[in-house]
């Protein structure tokens, strides 16, 4: 197993340095000038020439990525263009906000979409059943845009039970506990976005995955023993439908920590996905490609959680 | 003679399908006295595997139900009782065993964890003393390796070795009745022989009753005291083992005999039962049997006929053993 693990965590290596070429070839392939709106547009073509020539601006593509990599090992990033300070620091600081995000919408989908699903599957063809089937299926067809839509026209500009978008409320002034709880309050209603979209999915695989055990010889056995029905549920079958359940958590963590693009665009939740979006338009390339190898970095670490958990759940699973 | 320990007095189980009721037992009438073994025979689809989950009343839910009848054990009508009742005895006075070593074990727990499990439900035991059980168990099934299968995962052990397992489990509470649905049927033949031996040498020591379901019938020769063999949902006939062999009555058990391969010559043509098994919805009138009958009258194509005993010990289905002395 821990071979198995060093293999595994060093396997990310090369990945990445795959990744950061591709990432950096399209970026380099897409037309444009980045560095046009920082310079004073009074300047002569032969003075911006100059300025280019000197940042490296016409050197040969694999020159560039060299330079880039070598500097990009010692965690120098670049610098934002639009942003004006250090790569670095600013994509800590967006993904910092996602964390909390995504993390607390996927903690809440889970806790409740696995008990629903298994309910859902113990009960296969009642009202229970029914209900949640359809509320998942509107949940997967619905894009998540019109749902955060749709949750601000209801929940905050009819009701006005969460502010429409943002982290804190500007100028309140608010600091120590007040500001924490303001920020609470922001936080929910994309949390309730992305946890509803993050439900359906795992309600409907917890379900079908449950529905599947449930049929097993070994739950006959189980209730042949005299086992309380619960304990038959909860311990012998959900343990064994766990187990595809587990990878589509895992999935999402990595789609979750590359910033949900949509949700956080349409609440202005300044995390990975706002930041990527932002500089995509602004054509702050530094930034882009740092995201991008940010991002893919942790879908390899959200399948290295995977791999990991289902030798935890599954004892036929042996990595050698 | 000594006394019942099951009795189940027309029992009739249905199934509820898209194409309405379909009753899958149809009055089944069966008596298992102390101590000893019944096999139950017939066909695929003939209602035995069901006859077992309705004594557990495990039936499929929520399509299966128990329509009528009554089944004592041991002076308790199984069907009244409440869930949490039944979860007492199941394991513990009654216990089951499959015929899928290979699947009827949970594949994310140790074999130790599955068969304490039986005895925390229903034996208040220690810690240590519950282990020691669980290992002697193991070793009274002839797992040679017992302390090592206990840390053990079932998809570690061969087919042979899970049913050892399952035999543990489900003798480790001494049950009364022990009902093996097919138990050697997807074991290797020389492995079939070693459990059917353990089965009966366990039987004896703690004078357990077994149902022994099985379309085998080489194992009812090797194991059983009495045989009933059923068709399409209800017995056809009632005896000792010895009976069945030597003078089978209805022409369902006789032709069951003939169809084994003992029964030929290199060369010869397989002899079988003409036909196929109706299916529910589609059952026949009169005698069920009737249309792959070759000693049909005309009274098996309307009537159905009881079970009587038309010898001491010896019960059948059949016109032909009715208003005379054959």
């Amino acid at each position: 197993m821990r071979k198995y693990l060093i293999r595994r965590i060093l396997i990310i290596i090369p990945v990445l340095f795959g990744v950061s070429i591709v990432i950096f070839a399209l970026i380099h392939l897409a037309p444009g000038d980045p560095y046009s709106s920082m310079i004073d547009p009074n300047f002569t073509a032969e003075d911006r020439r100059n300025l280019l020539e000197a940042i490296g601006y016409y050197d040969p593509l694999p020159v560039k990525y060299v330079k880039w990599l070598g500097r990009a090992i010692q965690g120098d990033l670049g610098y934002s263009i639009t942003y004006k300070e250090p790569v670095l620091s600013v994509i800590l600081r967006n993904f910092k906000n996602t964390v909390v995000l995504s993390l607390t919408a996927l903690a809440l989908s889970v806790l409740m979409a696995v008990p629903i699903g298994v309910i859902s599957a113990t009960r296969k063809n009642t009202i229970f059943d029914y209900v949640v089937t359809v509320f998942s299926f509107i949940g997967i067809s619905v894009p998540i845009f019109f749902l955060a839509m749709l949750l601000i026209k209801f929940l905050s500009f009819d009701l006005g039970l969460f502010p429409i978008s943002g982290m804190q409320t500007i100028g309140s002034g608010y600091s120590g506990f007040m500001k924490f709880l303001d920020f609470v309050h922001h936080l929910m209603l994309p949390v309730i976005a992305l946890a509803l979209v993050q439900m359906a999915q795992l309600m409907r695989y917890t379900r079908s995955s449950m529905l599947e055990v449930i049929m097993q010889d070994y739950i006959r056995t189980a209730r042949a023993k005299g086992l309380k029905e619960r304990l038959v549920i909860y311990k012998h079958a959900l343990r064994n439908a766990l187990i595809p359940v587990v990878t589509v958590i895992c999935i999402s963590i990595g789609y979750l920590m590359s910033g949900a693009v949509l949700t956080e665009t349409v609440f202005v939740w300044p995390g990975m996905g706002t930041l990527v979006y932002q500089s995509i338009l602004n054509r702050d390339y530094p930034v882009v490609v740092s995201c991008a190898l940010v991002m893919a970095f942790f879908i390899l670490i959200a399948n290295l959680i995977a791999d990991i958990l289902y030798a935890f759940i599954d004892p036929r699973i042996k990595y050698e | 003679m000594p006394e019942a320990l099951l009795e189940i007095q027309d029992l009739v189980t249905s199934f509820k399908t898209t194409s309405g009721l379909q009753r899958v037992l149809d009055g089944i009438n069966l008596s298992l006295r102390r101590g000893e073994i019944l096999g139950l025979v017939g066909e695929s689809g003939c209602g035995k595997s069901i006859t077992s989950l309705s004594i557990m009343r495990l039936l499929p839910q929520p399509y299966g139900f128990i329509e009528n009848g009554k089944i004592l054990f041991n002076d308790k009508e199984l069907t009244d009782l409440s869930i949490p009742e039944m979860e007492s005895i199941r394991g513990n006075e009654i216990s089951m065993i499959f015929q899928e070593p290979m699947t009827a074990l949970n594949p994310v727990f140790t074999i130790g964890n599955q068969i304490e499990e039986v005895l925390d439900i229903h034996q208040d035991l220690k810690k240590r003393d519950k282990k020691e059980k669980c290992i002697e168990m193991l070793k009274l099934v002839g797992l040679p390796r017992a302390k090592d299968v206990y840390n053990e995962y079932p998809h570690q052990l061969s087919g042979g070795m899970r049913q050892r397992v399952m035999i543990a489990m489900a003798l480790s509470c001494e049950p009364r009745l022990l009902i093996a649905d097919e138990p050697t049927t997807a074991l290797d033949v020389t492995v079939q022989i070693q459990i059917l031996e353990l089965m009966k040498s366990l039987q004896k020591d703690m004078n357990t009753s077994i149902l022994l379901i099985t379309h085998d019938l080489g194992v009812i020769a090797e194991m059983c005291d009495r045989v009933a063999v059923m068709y399409l949902g209800k017995i056809v006939e009632e005896t000792t083992t010895v009976n069945i062999f030597d003078n089978p009555l209805h022409p369902y058990s006789q032709g069951l005999l003939n169809s084994r391969l003992g029964n030929i010559q290199k060369g010869e043509k397989l002899i079988c039962i003409p036909g196929m098994v109706p299916t529910l919805s589609d059952k026949p009138q009169g005698c069920f049997f009737s249309p792959r009958c070759s000693k049909c009258i005309d009274r098996c194509k309307t009537d159905m006929p009881e079970l009587n005993e038309v010898k001491p010990g010896h019960k059948v289905r059949c016109w032909l053993y009715v208003d005379e002395d054959y």
